[in-house]
């Protein structure tokens, strides 16, 4: 037999070559009888040690979490990783919901983890305010001095930020401070109400819907296509939603749709995560959150620059509007409201069940 | 019949963990990615259900050393349930270290394939599975893996004798 090379040597070291395969036998053989090899064999398998030993030294603290955060972080029922596509017709209806309400319901989570009011209410108000929209619990939104840099803030604050956190970020960022700093101020003020108000520009590639995912027959009517959500979509905004729902949607989470959108997911506190799903080309994020009775709260993220932001928020056609504390309010174009519940001050556009509303509020308080 | 991914995680982890560290050289990052890469393998089936989370984890790795993205622990969950660092005294907490540097610093003389060789074989992955991670043919593996150990030596040689010599 001829002498070893240096790959065999190292498959053989290495414990590469099967024991019961006629090739090992015939290397045993040959390494007993070939000094040359042996110590070549030798000298292949001190170095290997030598190898193991040197990255023996950089090993991280050894830990190993339960499987079930893993199953945790996976989120409910892992589903095979193919893009789930739906029929034609049945993706044709989810667009023309999607479309419809969530571009007249619009900014509306923004709003209600960014604001506070100077003025306090209780729970009732927000009962009665809804009732004054007619039941339908139609938020408003406002077009405020907000540039790209405060939208930016908002998607700075931690996940796990409450409500007041976010507001001490948010306000912070638009007094012109980093968000490092804006995090340390409101882990320093804790939850304290800060009174200014923060206007925010209604973006509509980042939209709220809330819609009925299962119709349970005693379940409230939920987000109606109203002529106001109709008027306030623009062409442009729907043919881009359009466009994106027709896109196949596949399951991911959090940390991959994070990634994917540079910035953390904006998320109710509380709420239930239903799923995350993320589009393969847009790179459009879904996020379904559970509001109970049957009604699920759906936040759509894309990665858009900051000049398309404008673009989208400008587009819009909102009228800014200044919302006074207090109850439901309409603005004179009729097309924004605000409600302030608990010193939040709720901002946003379109219809909203008021059941659910109230669902939303609770776990904001 | 479908993957026990339970035994798998139990059976990979801590090494999938140490591949990843010698990556991203932060242990809660290799951590998370470790996660990170259970949790995208678990919807699949695969045939080597050990080599598929390490390919999934070398990509993850590689897609973060591309965008250079820094994002905060997902789970604060298991942060709070981490074992606190061991007591080092500050003299060999120090020397560790250092010692830790310059392995950083001679894999860094590595080329790309030697090193994502060498790490895969100290991971413990066989010689297939080397060679479906790296792309490279199965016959190449040892003379890879041979050269690539030699090399780290040298250069940790070389690191250490720089680091003697004096000025």
């Amino acid at each position: 037999m001829q002498h070893l090379d240096d790959a065999l040597i190292a498959e053989w070291v290495d414990g590469g070559i099967a024991e019961d395969s006629p090739r090992h036998g015939a290397i045993a053989a040959h390494v007993d009888q070939c000094d040359e090899c042996r110590i070549r064999v030798e000298e292949e398998r001190a170095l290997a040690g030598h190898v193991r030993q040197l990255l023996g030294v950089a090993i991280p603290p050894d830990h190993t979490p339960p499987f079930e955060e893993i199953l945790h972080r996976a989120g409910p029922a892992p589903k095979r990783a193919t893009g789930r596509s739906l029929p034609l017709v049945w993706r044709r209806l989810a667009v023309a919901a999607t479309v419809v309400v969530a571009g007249g319901v619009g900014w509306y989570a923004r709003g209600l983890v960014m604001e506070r009011s100077a003025v306090p209410a209780g729970a009732a108000v927000m009962a009665d305010a809804v009732g004054e929209t007619g039941g339908t619990g139609r938020m408003g939104g406002t077009e405020g001095t907000g540039g790209a840099g405060e939208r930016d803030a908002l998607a700075a604050p931690p996940l796990e930020s409450t409500v007041g956190k976010r507001l001490e970020v948010a306000t912070a960022e638009a007094a012109g401070r980093g968000a490092a700093a804006a995090e340390e101020q409101a882990a320093a003020v804790g939850d304290t109400v800060r009174r200014e108000a923060v206007a925010e520009r209604p973006v509509v590639d980042e939209i709220v819907a809330v819609r009925r995912d299962a119709a349970p027959p005693a379940a409230p009517a939920v987000a109606q296509p109203s002529p106001m959500a109709r008027a306030v979509a623009p062409a442009e905004n729907e043919a881009r939603m359009q466009k994106v729902a027709a896109e196949p949607w596949g399951t991911t989470t959090r940390p991959a749709a994070e990634r994917a959108l540079g910035r953390s997911l904006l998320l109710v506190p509380e709420l239930r995560v239903v799923s995350i799903e993320m589009t393969a080309d847009s790179g459009m994020v879904r996020v379904r959150q559970d509001l109970g009775g049957g009604a699920v709260l759906e936040l759509l993220e894309s990665r858009a620059s900051d000049r398309e932001r404008e673009e989208l928020g400008r587009v819009s056609g909102l009228v800014a509007a200044e919302p006074r504390a207090g109850n439901a309010e309409a603005s004179a174009a009729a097309t924004v409201e605000a409600v302030t519940v608990d010193g939040i001050r709720v901002i946003g556009r379109g219809a909203i069940p008021a059941d659910s509303l109230r669902v939303l509020m609770q776990k904001l308080r | 019949m479908p993957t026990d991914w339970a035994a798998v995680y139990r059976a990979t982890f801590p090494d999938l963990v140490r591949f990843l560290y010698r990556k991203v050289w932060e242990a809660d990052r290799a951590e998370d990615l470790a996660q990170e890469a259970f949790v995208r393998a678990l919807p699949h089936d695969p045939e080597n259900p050990r080599a598929f989370v390490f390919t999934v984890a070398a990509n993850l790795a590689r897609d973060e050393a591309r965008t250079a993205i820094r994002r905060r622990k997902h789970l604060e969950l298991v942060k709070a349930e981490q074992p606190q660092a061991t007591a080092e005294s500050p003299a060999d907490d120090l020397e560790r270290r250092e010692q830790e540097r310059m392995v950083q610093a001679a894999l860094s003389r590595l080329s790309e394939r030697d090193r994502e060789a060498l790490l895969l074989w100290d991971a413990g992955l066989d010689y297939d599975e080397i060679a479906a991670q790296t792309g490279l043919a199965r016959s190449a593996i040892g003379t890879t893996l041979s050269r690539a150990r030699r090399r780290l030596v040298e250069a940790h040689r070389a690191l250490e004798g720089t680091d003697a010599a004096p000025g």
